[in-house]
């Protein structure tokens, strides 16, 4: 076994305990998670804000639910498909449309964006924060 | 056979197969001035160049590209003709996860590899690759750190709710 195939292995371990925890523990019922650190510091949504109590809904088929925690998972979870399947074909060889260089010209903007727009205490910019 | 990365002023304008490079450049979608790369080289050479090399539209017979002596193609174990990895899924990851802002740190450095890479900057995606790495890693070990005292103490039941993160 390569030093490749190790380093995947142990990856995709440690997120299967990581996917069983987030599954079996509520994280709006339980302390065990902790709290994001931007959060717990400013009282201001960071765009990761929500993901944790969104994958434990996600696990359990509540997919509304969890994307109300945190809507830009509805984006990134797609993207980051795309991502591991251009990987996944540069590798073998194949012609893949460039996801990664598409990504890289607005991903930055998009996320400062979505910080600040998460954050504005009105609608429609309350649906966007964990809710 | 192999397909070439074709770029002008810094952006790539298309990947072609080495058969059809010629005609490209007959149509003028591609300029003899352009540069151009594929995998092996270890870097971007003159659209001229290689097809003055493999005798215009007459294709190579299947001959492997990192044979031929113009580009004193890199063999074996050296890598620095391929693009360095650009880690965005890791940094994207690590920034839905992490919250921190490091992971974004990470993605703006992921985000340069690709451009400086096809602007023949190899040196310079590297580093932006190496830079984007590290990122990761401090946003990961941001949160690893204390997620992992936070759940060894809530695991122990030693009072997980009088531990306020």
């Amino acid at each position: 076994m390569s030093r490749a195939h190790l380093q995947w292995g142990l990856v995709g371990l440690l997120g299967l305990v990581g996917l069983f925890l987030v599954y079996s523990i509520n994280p709006t019922e339980s302390q065990r998670f902790p709290k994001c650190p931007f959060y717990r510091f400013t009282d201001l949504h960071c765009p990761g804000c929500g993901t944790t109590r969104a994958t434990h809904q996600f696990l359990h088929g509540n997919v509304l639910r969890g994307l109300a925690y945190n809507p830009i998972l509805s984006i990134a979870v797609p993207l980051l498909g795309l991502l591991c399947w251009e990987q996944l074909g540069r590798a073998r060889g194949w012609h893949v449309w460039p996801v990664a260089r598409w990504i890289s010209s607005w991903i930055v903007w998009a996320i400062v964006i979505y910080w600040v727009a998460r954050n504005v205490p009105f609608m429609p910019f309350t649906l966007l924060a964990p809710h | 056979m192999a397909s070439y990365h074709v770029a002008r002023d810094g952006q790539e304008i298309g990947i072609f197969e080495q058969d059809v490079l010629s005609s490209k450049v007959a149509d003028g979608t591609v300029r003899v001035t352009d540069l151009c790369w594929t995998a092996g080289m270890d870097k971007w050479v003159g659209v001229g160049q290689v097809l003055s090399t493999v005798g215009g539209a007459t294709p190579l017979g299947g001959g492997p590209a990192a044979q031929d002596p113009v580009w004193s193609a890199p063999t074996g174990g050296d890598a620095r003709g391929q693009m360095p990895p650009n880690h965005l899924v890791w940094s994207i990851l690590t920034t839905l996860l992490c919250c921190l802002p490091f992971g974004i740190v990470a993605i703006v450095y992921s985000s340069k590899v690709e451009p400086r890479f096809l602007g023949g900057d190899i040196a310079g995606a590297q580093q932006a690759s190496a830079k984007a790495k590290l990122w990761c890693w401090i946003s990961f070990g941001s949160v690893l750190i204390p997620v992992a005292i936070f759940f060894a103490i809530g695991l122990l039941g030693a009072g997980a709710e009088a531990v306020d993160f």
